[in-house]
Parts: structure tokens; C-alpha cells; sequence
């Protein structure tokens, strides 16, 4: 799994590439707390390239989520696809994060 | 400092309440049980001396009337031999045993007289050694012995019977003798011994009664604590400084004891917000605390942390739980907050007062700019400031955008506006007179102000979609017209730099729908970058084609390309680049994310590829068909 960042201003866009499972889904956790570590939380998960994520992919995203929404924040998501969003509202997860068009969109939204 | 003045001000209370011993007692810092002590001692002491003065009195009454009683006993006894005498008219012996009895019996005087009062015998020189008995003489019929006792003098009378002649009269008169010490011994021995360990007693507890009375005090005031079911009362069981070392203990107990109970106190508020307990048990005002974005810390007048949400302490990089009680200078990295704050919560500031600080933790972490915003929160609960966090790094990177934009957007706008100005004033001199010139003039004037049609275009488009009024044409799109209007655009341009523009049409255009001007603003973003950014001599290739309905714009150019870590930012708005080589190209940084953000309004998009050195590609895609349905959403 590539995992992409770039940084939008004060930003970091974090942008997974393949399907959010298992081993990938390991690394992208330790990534992901990097991310949040360094940015104190300003920071946008690109998912338009996930096309599949299982529940430890979920994991990573819900543990995210809680561990920013214990300081105030929260996790901007953005280029969700069709079959993400869909597993994203079977599981209830959803409600979670916040959901934006695109990536400048979500960038956006921290001003 | 605080323990001691707490100590000057406060004044024993008057725990006289439950009843007047107890308060006039505790008044004086005595307890009922010391003044109980007192009223025994006196007791046993007056006892103890009225008990000595009867044991005296009976004592000395028992003896005087044994001794009388002996004394007329022996008065009694003695007459016969008397009388033996006298019969034989021997006064001599008479004497004599008269003097032998008064040695014998200690008497003071002994005399034996006749009822005419002569005196026969005498231990005191009174008698007649010329005197003789008569033969016969009456008087006196005293028949037995009488005895008397005045002035510690006992006097006996007793009748000395001489038979034949008559009765005689023997007075005897002895001295009373009464030694206590001697006759009393045992009772004088255990009275003294009694008064002496009273005395010891009396002086021991005259000794401890000063230590006694703060025990006492401090007994009364625990006392006094057990009749309140909340356990010891904060105040009004403190004792006076004089009691001794005992009662300074005892407030500094209740000191202490105080200290952990505010401390206890302000804890337990501080886990309750924590817990998001409420007092009146309703809202969750913890939980509230930390859904919020800012860091919010509440100091007290000392300085340390009394609460604090999760906020904060992810800007100062510390674990929530470790902040509260602790000194906002041991948290925070930032010295003149840190003063700042600490001003404000001692009450040296009141008034608000904000301070930005750029945070660069490590050369890892990203630079954050934090606001600090401390106001003063004055209440009786002893809070004294509170700590507003903000993360402004967004608004700060935002507005250095802002500003480049602006710096960038008036020098693109006064470029074409001097080319017009300068080729205005040729034509206006030179115009009339050569009319090559004059259409050199007219051709310049007409494209710098289409140029600058589309830079203002271009951003009222930003504008607009920045305020959501942003609206696309669903018309059917001319694209040779189109594609020749861009080769015309450009021909020039390209021409002065000496670039081979090279334009690749399809053989035949599929139907396009959309707002025309918009894809040809966006078209003409990426080939007017594409000459902007290739070097004299280079190369540009514009080509068209179609493919499963999706129309396809490549541009590529062999100029100075694009840093990896800078081909998606390019899109971003206002961005420039860093490269030193374009520092001299003018721009905007509004054009290829204007034109991204149109084209993905018509449902296509807007990617690169691009090598440092060797050029770029950027390719539009655009559906055929597809763009009417999107307008239209």
C-alpha cells in the first residue's frame, strides 16, 4: 500500500492507495499517528483511493476519530467512495468523521 | 506566610454554647474536669481540717474528764491515811504524807484544813506548825468526793473522816496536762502525711495545670466537634496562642486540616467537571469541555492548573491527566505566557490579553501557530484566570496566501494595463501617420485587454465559487471553434519566445455541452502555463482526442517541470512555487485551480505528470456527454 502526504498550507493530506486491510491497515495506523502527532490534528484523510476497507481498516479510522474527538477535533474525510460510504453507514461509523467533496474542500474547512 | 496570619486573625470561638461551665471554661481554655479537680481538693482539705479539729476537741474532752475522774480518785484513796494520822494528833506525818501524795499524783497544791479553816497540812508553807486538833469539831458533812475543772486547773475536795474528833477537808488541785503531739500521735502522724501529699498534689497540679488547660480546651473543642455530623467544623475550634505549645499544635492541625480540605475540595470540582458531574447532577460539562477545539485551561490565584480539556493538552503536548494541580509553568514551553498568565491569575493584570506564538517543537513536528488568550476570571471560589488556546497556523498560512495573492494579482493586473497604456499613447502619436503601427498598436491593445479579462474573469470565478454562486452554461460547446481561438491566443506568445507550439486535433470533435467560456478558461490556463514555464526554444504540444466519450486535452512541454512533492499543490489556490526559477514569472497561483475546480464541475478533472528538468503533461478530461447531467445537479 502506497500512503501519500501532502501538505495543503498548515494541512497534511494523508492519502492511502488500495484497500484498507489488515497488514496495510497496520501501517497506515502507525502512519496516521505520525500525521497526528506532527500536525496536532490538522490533517485530512484523502480516501478516494480506498476502494475496500475491513474491520481492522475501520478500526484504524474509528480509533483515529476518537482520539482526536478527546481534544475537540475531528477527522475530516474526503473523496470518500460509493462503497467506503456504504460500509462506513452499515457500521455506524459514519456519524465519526467528517465528510468533504474534496480535498480543498476539507482544507477549507479549517479556516 | 498563610499559616501565620490565619493564626494572628482567628480568636478562640465562643464554644460556650452547650452550657456556662463548659463555655466560662473553655473561655479560660480550662476543661469541667480541671475545675472538677479544684472543687475536690478543697473539699478534702476542709475536710481533712474539720476532721482534725474534732479528733482534737473529743480528744482533749475525753482527757480532761479522765483526769478529773482520777484525780478524785485518788483524792478519794488517800484520805484514810490522812485520817490515820490526824486520829494520832501526829501532824508532822500528816505532812508528810501530804507532801508525798502531791509529788506522787504531780499535784500543784494539796491541803487539808478543818472546817474552821485550819489549815492542818499544806504543800504551799500556809500551815499553822503551831496549830493542834482540837478534840472534837463539826462542820463539813461532805460525804464523798467532788472534783471540779476550770482553767486548765482541776480541783478535788474530798472528806478526811477522823474518827472521833470529825470530818477534815482535803483540797487537792493538779494542773491539766495535755500534749497532742504526744497523746495524738498516729492521727497527726496521718494528718500530715495527708496534708503534705494534698500540698505535693495541690502544687504538681498548680504545675501542669497551664499544660492541662490547652488538653482540656482540646478536648472541649473535639467535644464540641462530635455534635456535627459532617465531622470537625472548618473554623471556630482554634485556641488561643497562650494555652501553650499544645494549642499552637492543634491550630496548625486545624490548619492543615483545612488546607487538605480546600485542596480536597478544589480536586474533587476538578474530577467532577473531569467526570462530568455536574453538582445539580445535570449537564455534562466535562464532556462539553473537551468536545471543544480550543484548549481551555482554568488557573487559580496561585498559578496551577485547576482545570484543563483534552484540547490543551494537545498543545502543550501533555497528558491531560498529569495537568491539573500542576504550576502553568511547569506546563507550558512559552515564557511569556507563562508570565502572562501568572500575572493575571495573581491579579497583577486585569485585563485580556493575547499573545501569538509560532511552536516548533522538533524538526519532525510541522510549525504550529498557537494563540494565547488569557482573561481574568475573578470568583469566590478562588479561581483567577483562564488560558484560551487557539491553533491559528490555517488563518496565519491562509493570510501570507492572501497577501502574495494580492501582491501577485495587482502586478498581473498592471502589466497589461501599462502594455495598453504604452501602445495607447503610440497609436494616439503615431496613429494617423503610419497605419502599420496603428494596427500594431490596435493588436496589442485587443489581447493585453482580453489578458486582462480573463485575470479579472478569472478571479470573480474564484470568488464566486469561494462564495457558492458559481454557475455554469449548459450550452453545446464549439470545439473547433474553440481549439482555434486557442491556437490564435497563443500563436503570438509563443512565437516571442521562440517555442514550437504544436496543436493535435481529433478528426472529428464529439459533441461537447458546457459553458464554453469557462473549459476554454481552463484550457487556456494549462497552455498558457505551459509556454509561461518552457524556456526559450522548447516545445509545446497541445493535443485533443476522444476516447469511450471522455474528450482528452493533453499539454505537454519540455520546460523546467515540477518537483514531485509540489504536483498536487500546484492545484491548490494561491499556491506558487518554490523554485527559484519561476521567482521572476509572474502569477497569480489562481489558475490551475480554477480551472481544476471548473472542469470538475463538468464532471472531468485535471492530472499531471511531470519531471523536474524534462516538462510536464497535464491532462484534461472531460466527459462527451455526461456534462449537461452535472450542470444540472
Amino acid at each position: 500500500m502506497n500512503i501519500h502526504e501532502q501538505r495543503h498550507g498548515a494541512v497534511t493530506v494523508i492519502k492511502p492507495e488500495g484497500p484498507l486491510t489488515s497488514g496495510d491497515a497496520v501501517i497506515f495506523r502507525q502512519r496516521l499517528g505520525d500525521v497526528m502527532q506532527r500536525s496536532l490534528g490538522r490533517l485530512v484523510v484523502d480516501a478516494s483511493a480506498v476502494a475496500f476497507v475491513d474491520s481492522q481498516g475501520l478500526e484504524v479510522l474509528a480509533d483515529a476519530s476518537d482520539q482526536l474527538s478527546s481534544s475537540g477535533r475531528v477527522l475530516r474525510m474526503c473523496g470518500t467512495t460509493e462503497t467506503l460510504r456504504e460500509v462506513l453507514d452499515v457500521t455506524g461509523l459514519s456519524e465519526k468523521f467528517e465528510h468533504y467533496a474534496d480535498v480543498n474542500t476539507a482544507v477549507r474547512s479549517f479556516l | 506566610m498563610t499559616k501565620s496570619s490565619k493564626t494572628s486573625r482567628t480568636q478562640p470561638a465562643p464554644l460556650g454554647a452547650t452550657s456556662w461551665l463548659t463555655g466560662w471554661a473553655f473561655a479560660r481554655g480550662e476543661s469541667v474536669v480541671a475545675i472538677a479537680g479544684m472543687f475536690i481538693t478543697g473539699m478534702v482539705a476542709a475536710t481533712v481540717v474539720g476532721a482534725g479539729a474534732w479528733t482534737y476537741y473529743t480528744h482533749r474532752t475525753t482527757l480532761t474528764e479522765a483526769q478529773q475522774d482520777a484525780l478524785a480518785q485518788a483524792a478519794g484513796s488517800a484520805t484514810p491515811g490522812f485520817a490515820l494520822a490526824m486520829a494520832d494528833d501526829d501532824l508532822s506525818t500528816t505532812q508528810t504524807l501530804l507532801e508525798q501524795f502531791a509529788r506522787a499524783q504531780g499535784l500543784q497544791s494539796a491541803t487539808i484544813s478543818l472546817p474552821n479553816g485550819t489549815v492542818i497540812a499544806d504543800t504551799e508553807g500556809k500551815r499553822d506548825t503551831t496549830a493542834r486538833l482540837p478534840e472534837k469539831w463539826t462542820g463539813n458533812d461532805q460525804t464523798g468526793v467532788t472534783a471540779s475543772y476550770a482553767s486548765d486547773m482541776f480541783t478535788a475536795r474530798a472528806p478526811v473522816a477522823v474518827a472521833g474528833r470529825g470530818n477534815a477537808i482535803l483540797q487537792v488541785t493538779k494542773p491539766f496536762t495535755y500534749e497532742p503531739f504526744k497523746h495524738m500521735r498516729t492521727q497527726i502522724g496521718i494528718g500530715v502525711t495527708g496534708a503534705v501529699v494534698l500540698s505535693m498534689g495541690l502544687v504538681m497540679y498548680r504545675k501542669m495545670r497551664t499544660r492541662m488547660r490547652a488538653l482540656g480546651a482540646i478536648q472541649e473543642a473535639l467535644r464540641f466537634a462530635s455534635e456535627f455530623e459532617d465531622g470537625l467544623p472548618a473554623s471556630g475550634l482554634r485556641l488561643a496562642e497562650d494555652l501553650g505549645p499544645e494549642a499552637l499544635a492543634w491550630n496548625r492541625l486545624l490548619d492543615d486540616r483545612e488546607q487538605q480540605r480546600h485542596r480536597a475540595a478544589l480536586e474533587d470540582a476538578a474530577a467532577r467537571l473531569t467526570a462530568g458531574v455536574t453538582a445539580a447532577g445535570g449537564g455534562d460539562y466535562a464532556a462539553a469541555f473537551d468536545a471543544m477545539w480550543l484548549g481551555m485551561i482554568v488557573l487559580d490565584d496561585e498559578g496551577k492548573v485547576r482545570v484543563s480539556n483534552g484540547a490543551a493538552a494537545v498543545f502543550l503536548k501533555r497528558n491531560k491527566g498529569e495537568m491539573t494541580g500542576k504550576e502553568i509553568s511547569s506546563l507550558m514551553r512559552f515564557d511569556d505566557v507563562t508570565t502572562l498568565a501568572m500575572n493575571v491569575a495573581t491579579g497583577k493584570a486585569r485585563q485580556r490579553a493575547s499573545l501569538e506564538v509560532a511552536d516548533v517543537l522538533s524538526a519532525e513536528a510541522e510549525k504550529t501557530v498557537l494563540r494565547f488568550t488569557v482573561r481574568p476570571m475573578r470568583k469566590e471560589d478562588g479561581s483567577a484566570a483562564m488560558i484560551v488556546i487557539e491553533d491559528v497556523t490555517q488563518q496565519r498560512v491562509a493570510d501570507e496566501s492572501r497577501n502574495a495573492f494580492v501582491a501577485s494579482a495587482t502586478h498581473e493586473l498592471r502589466t497589461p494595463l501599462t502594455t495598453m497604456r504604452l501602445y495607447l499613447e503610440q497609436l494616439v502619436d503615431e496613429g494617423d501617420k503610419d497605419p502599420l503601427v496603428k494596427a500594431r498598436c490596435l493588436n496589442v491593445l485587443n489581447s493585453e485587454s482580453r489578458r486582462l479579462e480573463r485575470i479579472v474573469s478569472d478571479m470573480l470565478s474564484v470568488s464566486e465559487i469561494e462564495a457558492g454562486t458559481f454557475k455554469l452554461r449548459g450550452d453545446e460547446v464549439n470545439a473547433p471553434e474553440m481549439w482555434q481561438h486557442l491556437q490564435e491566443d497563443f500563436k503570438a506568445q509563443a512565437t516571442d519566445k521562440d517555442i514550437t507550439l504544436t496543436f493535435d486535433a481529433p478528426p472529428k470533435w464529439p459533441l461537447l455541452r458546457g459553458d464554453r467560456d469557462k473549459i476554454e478558461m481552463a484550457l487556456h490556463n494549462l497552455v498558457g502555463n505551459a509556454i509561461k514555464y518552457t524556456p526559450e526554444g522548447g516545445n509545446v504540444m497541445v493535443r485533443a482526442s476522444e476516447e469511450n466519450g471522455v474528450m482528452t486535452f493533453e499539454v505537454s512541454d519540455n520546460g523546467i517541470g515540477i518537483k514531485p512533492e509540489e504536483l498536487e499543490l500546484v492545484f491548490e489556490k494561491f499556491y506558487r512555487s518554490k523554485d527559484k526559477r519561476i521567482a521572476s514569472i509572474t502569477g497569480s497561483g489562481i489558475g490551475l485551480s480554477l480551472a481544476r475546480q471548473v472542469v470538475r464541475l463538468h464532471g472531468g478533472d485535471i492530472t499531471v505528470k511531470s519531471q523536474i528538468d524534462k516538462g510536464s503533461t497535464f491532462t484534461l478530461t472531460l466527459p462527451a456527454m455526461a456534462a449537461t447531467t452535472k450542470m444540472a445537479a
